[in-house]
């Protein structure tokens, strides 16, 4: 395990994390284990510390992360499945980039033990899959309290599985108006997602829009949780620290401060922002905008909760563009991978601060690159969401559209 | 008009030096980048310091209550008194 980067080449873990152990009593192989970005901190495949990552649709372009490797592996099939971590869409992202069906769960709902945090109260970890009946089948054998991990409160296990067979006739989808045309957004995927919604009237869903301007500045309650919580957390202890229970990685802890202090110039540029910034912000303003950060997490979950009363699923673009190409890696300056990296996290992120379940569903193609719809239901409603996806794949082959 | 935030964006020789504080080198062009990136990035904090957070909700009459006479606290136990 590397977490993308170069320090901790030499560290392997001495268990397997108990999603690991579900999935191999489930009946499934590993084959191995997926490139990810550096620290899991970007959002376009490009910081890792063995190289970039092409799209298989596509090879000039990027494949997206951090969950990047998984993304390329299940998109030109080599593997059936993936398991990617998302703090803040690394996995939905590059399930949207690369065509694929990808599930943030619930905050909880599958167990984070014994794998690398990035921020305690941001950490997911989900299934990534070509077909929904894939992604179902995993989540299903993920899914559940392992009594180790203190992020599992009040678990509801749903019937996945059951789901992809009772169609989306009755369900009531809102659609984020504050999702589209953001700035930035590429006009076409907007299009293209809302043109996949229309067809979910015809599969006996309704369909309207809502309005909920706070979307605009969940990015920003995101970020005042993840950088000085990443830069703590991750960067300066290796996920493992003071007040939290659960399963701890102390040999992680032990490979971290070794690397930290061994090769600190080895860190990609995005990590070091992210460590020297989340640093800059604690000596100057004492962990009060983390504070506040937190305390606002709470009225954005409330919002989100809001229309949850009338509906069961909220939909949006899961990334306002499509894949950009992959940058010259001799010529790419720091800026590029942090603007690459902040403008993919604009939509998905916002869930990984109120927990809420989001996933992506490719909703078709432009050239020959993927588009992805997201799909977000109430806490531990993942079957809502299998539902609607299931239904809207059986009806159209989302690769001619 | 500009929204108000007292947040203040670091030099490029503040970034050097915190760099330093952890081993890093970094210098020249390169601290400049970051020193930019980190102005971009403060966008989110001066939003937050718009954002008015929740409270906990108060909902019976408080006030700073007093600090008793010895005479009213013979345990000397009393910290304040409401």
């Amino acid at each position: 395990m590397t977490i993308g980067t170069s320090l901790l080449e030499s560290y392997v873990p001495d268990i397997d994390v108990t999603l690991v152990t579900r999935i191999l009593d489930a009946g499934a192989t590993i084959l191995g284990k997926a490139v990810c970005g550096a620290f899991c901190l970007e959002g376009s495949s490009i910081t890792a510390s063995t190289g970039l990552i092409p799209n298989p649709h596509n090879l000039a372009h990027a494949a997206d992360g951090s969950s990047s490797g998984c993304g390329a592996l299940v998109a030109a099939g080599e593997v059936d499945l993936a398991v990617g971590a998302d703090q803040g869409g690394s996995l939905r992202i590059p399930s949207s980039w690369c065509g694929l069906h990808g599930l943030k769960p619930s905050y909880g709902l599958v167990p984070y033990s014994g794998a690398a945090s990035l921020e305690f109260t941001l950490d997911h970890v989900g299934p990534m899959a070509n077909s929904i009946e894939d992604m179902a089948l995993l989540l299903q054998a993920m899914a559940g309290p392992d009594d180790f991990d203190s992020r599992q409160h009040g678990c509801q296990i749903g019937d996945y599985t059951g789901a992809l067979n009772r169609g989306a006739k009755g369900l009531k989808i809102a659609v984020l108006k504050e999702g589209f045309a953001r700035p930035g957004s590429d006009a076409k995927v907007d299009k293209k997602v809302r043109a996949a919604l229309c067809r979910f009237e015809k599969l006996g869903c309704t369909v309207n829009e809502v309005s909920l301007p706070l979307h605009l500045d969940a990015v920003h309650i995101w970020i005042a949780i993840a950088r000085e919580g990443a830069a703590q957390n991750m960067l300066k202890s290796g996920g493992v620290g003071a007040n939290q229970q659960g399963y701890q990685i102390t040999p992680l802890a032990d490979a971290s401060a070794r690397a930290l202090k061994q090769r600190p110039d080895d860190m990609a540029d995005t990590a070091k922002l992210t460590l020297l910034f989340g640093e800059y912000m604690q000596r100057h303003y004492h962990g009060r905008y983390y504070a506040k950060g937190q305390n606002l997490r709470h009225t954005l979950r409330t919002v989100y909760d809001s229309v949850f009363k009338d509906y069961d699923l909220i939909a949006l673009p899961t990334v306002t563009t499509l894949a950009p190409l992959l940058p010259d890696p001799d010529n790419c300056s720091v800026a590029q991978y942090e603007h690459d990296a902040h403008d993919s996290l604009l939509n998905p992120s916002a869930f990984n601060a109120t927990g809420h379940p989001a996933s992506n569903m490719p909703c078709g193609m432009i050239g020959d690159l993927p588009v992805g719809l997201s799909f977000v239901a109430r806490h531990f409603d993942e079957e809502s969401i299998i539902r609607a996806t299931a239904a809207f794949s059986e009806s159209i082959d989302w690769t001619k559209i | 008009m500009a929204a108000f935030s007292t947040v203040r964006t670091p030099s490029a020789a503040e970034m050097t030096d915190l760099a330093e504080d952890f081993g890093m080198h970094l210098d020249g062009d390169l601290a400049q980048s970051y020193r930019d990136l980190v102005d971009e990035g403060l966008e989110s904090y001066r939003r937050l310091d718009q954002l008015v957070e929740p409270k906990l909700p108060v909902r019976y009459a408080r006030g700073p209550g007093y600090r008793p006479e010895p005479e009213e606290d013979p345990l000397n136990a009393w910290w304040r008194k409401s």
